[in-house]
């Protein structure tokens, strides 16, 4: 017990020490659930149709470049259809309920992002949508905090870019469309990396910079904290506009925002079981992935040489690894409780958090065992998590795919934990409610660490 | 006592460790010379239970470490190769770990945390994170640890690979207090001098093969008092060996084309000899070298190559 208790401590220890690295998973859940929101928008009622949006650029800049580039982009070309118009035109849009709101990209706005002093993207809502105003908005602000994100992370390269765009400009304006490539291309990063980050370099200072931007984003409330924000967004509703909706009258503004604000949430909450569960996979496919480190760089051989049993090696890691993903997953459920008004039964939770985090680990660490390299391995286990993400509904609600689909998902993990949390989120259940979630649980990790301790042992007679 | 009885270990047809044997006493460091490849790492790896042998046993003071690992492994310290260190974490608890590991708890692990720090010069900077320390500092720190709990038996395995000088003599001082201590002491190592000036025994390693062993003076003898003579230049080895076929002082240690190493008998000024008879019939040489009857030497006499970093 003394042994693993000591290989534990040491694991957590270590983790404490660089607790970015652990932190970035607790990011996860909520970019893909920001992202899902954004896709599903009205919360599982399907696909949302696509806004009509004005754009009007009055700066001609090489960020505005970047802007308006963005809009283009697929993921916002999903739900978002873009017209680029004067001011006055956009208005008069508004006016006749042609578009859902308008993005105003102030004059200097290039200028100020690439100094980094604080500017505005202005959006304007057509008071008379419920919907549409809301989508703007989110991409609105995806698109500020991308660039200001780009611009702390990239402020070097970025004063090359601007180097080369202010020559491009000077010979015809043609510069800012490769700039826009580039720092499109990283803003495009962050809302799409729904792949394990390769584990060498979790620590990466940009990638942590990224995924702080990215969670800044999520926890709206609690942004100014984290991260101030250097291109703020300001709202208005276009005055003169018959209103169809009382939500969004322009006459109780602090009461439409409540709304939108209500109305994300509770999408968001909806997809925060199957992103929890998910950012619970990448954490323990990245902590158990030390293994390799720790025989990279001889630790792990120099405790193979100390008087102990092998196999208390792996299960002090596996330990530290549960130790950590309990730990980001109490973080989720405050976050889940603060912010979203997530209420579960505590001891459940702790339960089915506890012996999830132990199927995970047992469950990686067996596939692990089985890879020779840790290249190999990684691989191996980002395609196993994938797919088990997606079998299980950690992407898309389970109801939504093919009956072949939704019959296989017995089979991920994933699957079980969203059926745990989901009804403890959702129908209030106890430990009794979730018995089959706890049970299959502690049957994988029993089996895993099992079968991973007879590999170990297998592998280290033959002396690899 | 450390037993090492025919000990082999290959990998795929590569024999790492060839049926190699020697024997420790309590107090005594017993070097294994050998360049890289040699197989040195592969036998201390065996020693201390990380690779299973093919053939042959270990044995410390009679406990076989193939019938009890454990007891085996607690009397047991290695230094690694690779300095095996948490960089996040600070020399203090890095001792800690691998003290605790190792057995010590309480007290007496911070008695003896503070004991090496203390020997390897690290108490000043022992609260700061391994990462920050330079290569020597690292290396100060591995042996520290390999030490922490006084095993009976402490294998070094290249424990002063690309330090500075400062480094080296602070690591060689700390192994000779050990060994003072009664310790028995494997140590493997590629620099001649390291050899030559902290190991009782040596045992000179090449392609798996202990080739001799024996101390440094018993080594000197196996060469004889002669010198070693060598001759680099555009030469065919046919044209050597007739002029030192018939030359009773001369033995040939190696002859390929080129290059070639001669074993010239004892005697003040027999190497001019050898080498005035070899030149007069004009043989095309470019590099002599004459190496005296050291450790390079038998190095040399035994494998016909030099030993170098
Ligand atoms: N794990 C391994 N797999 C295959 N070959 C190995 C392995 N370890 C060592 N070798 C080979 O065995 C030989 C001896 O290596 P090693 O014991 O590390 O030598 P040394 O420590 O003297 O430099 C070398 O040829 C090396 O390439
Ligand atoms: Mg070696």
């Amino acid at each position: 017990m003394r042994i693993i208790w000591l290989i534990m401590r040491k694991d957590l220890l270590r983790r404490w020490r660089s607790p970015l690295a652990s932190l970035v998973f607790l990011a996860f859940p909520f970019v893909f659930s920001a992202l899902i929101a954004l896709a599903f928008g009205t919360g599982g009622e399907g696909r949302m149709p696509r806004f009509k949006v004005a754009l009007v650029d009055e700066d001609r800049g090489f960020v505005a470049g970047l802007v308006r580039g963005a809009f283009g982009q697929e993921r916002a070309a999903q739900f978002l259809e873009v017209t680029e118009t004067t001011h006055e035109e956009a208005m008069q849009l508004i006016e006749h309920n042609r578009v859902a709101g308008a993005i105003v990209i102030p004059a200097g706005f290039t200028d100020a992002v690439l100094d980094r002093r604080p500017t505005e993207l202005r959006v304007i809502r057509n008071p008379a949508e419920a919907i549409g105003p809301i989508a703007v908005e989110e991409t609105a602000e995806f698109l500020a905090l991308f660039l200001e994100g780009a611009a702390s992370v990239l402020s070097g390269p970025i004063e090359r870019i601007r180097g080369l765009t202010e020559e491009g400009s000077a010979d015809g304006g043609a510069g800012a469309v490769p700039g826009a490539g580039t720092l499109g291309g990283a803003a495009g990063q962050i809302s799409e990396r729904p792949v394990v980050p390769a584990p060498a370099d979790w620590a990466a200072d940009e990638r942590v910079a990224e995924i702080a931007v990215a969670v800044n984003h999520a926890l709206r409330g609690a942004r100014d904290y984290l991260l101030p924000p250097a291109i703020r967004l300001e709202r208005a509703d276009a005055p003169g506009v018959p209103v169809l909706s009382d939500t969004t009258s322009p006459a109780e503004p602090a009461a439409a925002s409540a709304d939108d604000d209500a109305r994300f949430l509770s999408i968001f909450k909806y997809v925060l079981p199957g992103m929890a569960t998910f950012a619970l996979f990448v954490l323990a496919v990245g902590l158990t992935a030390d293994v390799f480190r720790e025989r990279r760089r001889g630790t792990l051989a120099r405790q193979l040489a100390a008087p102990l049993q092998p196999q208390k090696v792996v299960v002090g890691k596996m330990l530290a690894t549960m130790g950590v993903g309990l730990i980001v997953a109490l973080l989720m459920a405050l976050i889940g409780a603060l912010f979203l008004g997530a209420r579960a039964n505590p001891i459940a939770f702790l339960l089915l958090c506890v012996l999830f985090l132990l199927a995970l680990t047992g469950f990686v660490n067996l596939l692990y065992s089985f890879a020779r390299s840790e290249q190999r391995g990684a691989t191996l286990a980002s395609i196993v998590m994938m797919l088990m993400a997606f079998l299980g509904g950690s992407f898309i609600p389970l109801e939504a795919m093919p009956e072949f689909v939704q019959r296989l998902a017995v089979i991920s993990l994933n699957y079980w934990a969203i059926e745990g949390f989901q009804a403890l989120l959702f129908s209030g259940a106890g430990v009794a409610e979730i018995a089959r979630p706890l049970v299959v649980f502690l049957a994988v990790g029993l089996v895993s660490v099992l079968l991973g301790g007879a590999l170990l042992r297998g592998q280290l007679a033959r002396g690899d | 006592m450390l037993v090492v009885e025919s000990l082999s270990r290959s990998f795929g047809s590569l024999k790492a460790v060839d049926e190699i044997g020697f024997q420790v006493k309590p107090g005594e460091i017993y070097g294994l010379l050998g360049p890289n490849g040699a197989g040195k790492t592969t036998t201390i790896s065996c020693v201390c239970g990380l690779l299973r042998p093919d053939r042959g046993t270990i044995e410390l003071d009679g406990v076989a470490l193939e019938s009890d690992p454990i007891a085996f492994k607690r009397r047991l310290g290695v230094v690694p190769q690779e300095t095996a260190l948490y960089g996040d974490l600070s020399a203090r608890e890095n001792l800690h770990f691998w003290g605790g590991l190792a057995g010590l708890t309480g007290g007496a692990l911070r008695d003896r945390t503070t004991a090496v720090l203390e020997a390897v010069g690290l108490t000043e900077r022992a609260g700061d994170a391994v990462r920050k320390y330079s290569g020597g500092m690292k290396r100060r720190l591995n042996l520290a640890i390999g030490m922490i709990h006084e095993p009976k038996l402490l294998l070094l395995d290249e424990p002063t690979v690309g330090i500075d000088i400062q480094a080296r003599l602070n690591i060689l001082d700390v192994v000779r207090e050990v060994v003072r201590a009664g310790t028995i002491v494997l140590y493997t190592t590629h620099y001649l001098e390291e050899a030559q000036e902290l190991c009782d025994r040596i045992g000179i390693m090449d392609h798996g093969r202990i080739l001799a062993e024996g101390s440094l003076t018993e080594l000197k003898r196996m060469v004889g008092e002669g010198e070693i003579l060598t001759l680099k230049g555009r030469f065919e080895p046919g044209e050597l060996q007739s002029i030192v076929a018939e030359d009773e002082h001369v033995r040939v240690v190696s002859l390929e084309e080129g290059q070639a190493v001669l074993d010239v008998g004892k005697g003040q000024g027999e190497v001019t000899g050898v080498l005035g008879r070899i030149l007069r019939k004009g043989l095309a040489v470019d590099d002599i070298s004459i190496q005296q009857p050291n450790l390079q030497g038998v190095f040399l006499k035994l494998t016909g190559r030099e030993l170098r970093d």
